[in-house]
């Protein structure tokens, strides 16, 4: 979590392709792939469905933050993104590790279908150990996608550079729907070229390679 | 009577026939500090802090200006005024006002953050607190600046590594002394805009700067290289900085404490560094005075003022002419 809430820092903060590039690349070498596979799904648009409803997180926040809920929605209305406005008002307790990205999504999943106040604790836990910007990581995930002007072929390109696999053929490897679980896609962009036949993702027929 | 009023040419001492900070030209003007948007042209008179002499000489040409040091007490017409320290940049002061046992502080603007150059923020008792809400929302709490210089500090040794010079933009009265105060002269060289080496030049015999030189247009990119730039905001795309060669973008505000405002500026680095107090820092203020009324004045004010009253405060808001959005004004000069 830690290294992927550093990830869209770096990715938020540049204008520059290159640097994007870069930064991505060298995400996907170093992250464990468990992790790096789930940052490749959060980052093509494919997220886990939502457990609980913006309503109950903006409750739940001015609740925690003890703001009266008309202070809560003014700053929200003024930041214009729920998850950053969660991320600012919070403040961190205690000085915990972070879960791994994927430990952190594992659990979002198992969320669903919970009670509402277990999902309540797990949230306000999660809120009060994160740092400001894993806890805006956190919301994200939670909320919905993270448009930090990261296209599909900008991942795939660094993703290529990363696993060295031909950037087309990554990119055929990627298409698909669905919304994962509990791994976002195979690990099949980590197995040789010449090994590999394509996943049956698209509507036509390839032949294997 | 309130022994302060708000009339169209500013804050109105009727009883002393004084202006705070007006907006248009008086007799008599106590200013709080230097800025455009408090310290205005046009009036006969300017008293004002010490360290605020020369800066208003500078920014407003041949005027008529007497300096106070902080706490020296002064009367005009039985009122008894005095300057403190308001911590916002260099010689800010709350202007303090006392007739018949009657206290109002005007703070003009301020933080509770120590900066290195500014004196520090003193709370001074009152009944009724005029104060600035700049950014008077639950969302603005400053890191403390010790990081952000460091980071400031890390990105400039980054650049330098990689040859790259660095560009580092702040507004020119304040900012970019904090910046500089705190910059690592062992990284490189300092050079700046013409408007920061001016300003910074009016402020060293008051606080120890490391050195800079300004850029001319003698000044080739190659000598840029590695080292950093101090320049205003306004500089940010202009044929100006695409003289510097390549560039890495620094900005400096509290306004870029949000990920929107981040990336509307499109610079490389944003360091969340501000000279207004934030929330925390103005209701410990606020409490620190003991004052039963709060009239605030700009930013957020109406938001702020609901918030007070709904914790024990009597407070509304006033309209005036001071921008909330400082830098932005500033940055166009």
């Amino acid at each position: 979590m830690r290294r992927f809430a550093a990830l869209i820092e770096t990715l938020d903060g540049t204008n520059k392709t290159t640097k994007k590039v870069a930064a991505l690349t060298q995400y996907f070498k170093k992250a464990p792939k468990v992790d790096a596979l789930w940052a490749v799904a959060l980052l093509s648009h494919r997220r886990p469905s939502r457990p609980v409803t913006t309503t109950l997180m903006r409750t739940w926040a001015a609740e925690l933050t003890k703001l009266p809920e008309w202070l809560f929605e003014e700053s929200y209305h003024i930041v214009g993104d729920l998850a950053e406005t969660i991320a600012l008002l919070v403040q961190k307790e205690g000085t915990a590790s972070p879960p791994s990205l994927k430990d952190c999504i594992e659990e979002i999943i198992a969320l669903k279908p919970k009670t509402e106040e277990e999902k309540k604790q797990y949230i306000l836990h999660q809120w009060k150990t994160l740092s400001h910007l894993e806890r805006f990581v956190f919301n994200k995930i939670l909320t919905g996608g993270f448009r930090i002007g990261v296209s599909q072929k900008l991942m795939t390109r660094a993703l290529s550079k990363a696993v060295h696999v031909d950037e087309t053929i990554l990119a055929h490897r990627l298409m698909g729907s669905g919304v994962p679980k509990p791994l976002p896609l195979t690990s099949s962009f980590y197995i040789p070229t010449q090994k590999i036949k394509f996943l049956n993702l698209t509507p036509f027929f390839l032949p294997t390679l | 009577m309130p022994l302060l009023e708000f009339t169209s040419k500013g804050i109105y001492c009727k009883q002393a026939d004084v202006y705070l900070d007006p907006w248009r030209g008086v007799d008599k003007a106590l200013i709080s500090h230097g800025h455009s948007d408090h310290a205005r042209w046009g009036s006969k008179r300017y008293i004002t802090h010490h360290t605020n002499v020369p800066i208003l000489q500078h920014r407003l040409g041949k005027v008529v200006v007497t300096g106070k040091k902080y706490k020296e007490t002064f009367r005009i017409n039985g009122v008894q005024f005095s300057f403190h320290p308001a911590g916002h940049v260099p010689g800010s002061s709350q202007i303090r006002a006392e007739y018949k046992g009657e206290v109002w502080v005007f703070t003009g603007d301020y933080k509770t953050q120590l900066d290195g150059i500014s004196t520090p923020y003193e709370p001074v008792h009152c009944h009724t607190f005029i104060t600035e809400s700049t950014f008077g929302l639950p969302v603005f709490r400053w890191e403390d600046p010790t990081k952000i210089h460091q980071q400031i500090n890390q990105w400039w040794a980054a650049n330098q590594a990689e040859q790259t010079c660095s560009l580092l933009m702040g507004y020119s009265l304040g900012k970019v002394q904090r910046l500089l105060k705190h910059l690592d002269p062992s990284i490189g060289k300092i050079y700046t805009h013409g408007a920061t080496e001016q300003m910074t030049e009016v402020l060293r015999p008051f606080i120890d700067f490391p050195k800079t030189e300004l850029i001319t247009p003698a000044t080739s990119k190659k000598v840029l290289e590695g080292n950093l730039v101090l320049a205003p905001p306004a500089v940010m795309g202009s044929a100006w900085m695409k003289k510097l060669g390549r560039v890495s973008t620094g900005y400096a505000s509290g306004w870029i404490a949000f990920r929107g405002a981040r990336r509307r500026r499109a610079v490389d680095r944003a360091f969340v560094l501000s000279d207004h107090a934030d929330w925390e820092g103005l209701l410990s203020a606020i409490k620190a005075t003991g004052c039963e009324n709060v009239i605030t004045t700009h930013g957020y004010t109406e938001l702020f003022a609901q918030y007070l009253n709904e914790h024990g405060w009597n407070a509304r808001t006033q309209k005036t002419q001071y921008a909330s959005e400082t830098e932005e004004i500033l940055s166009a000069e």
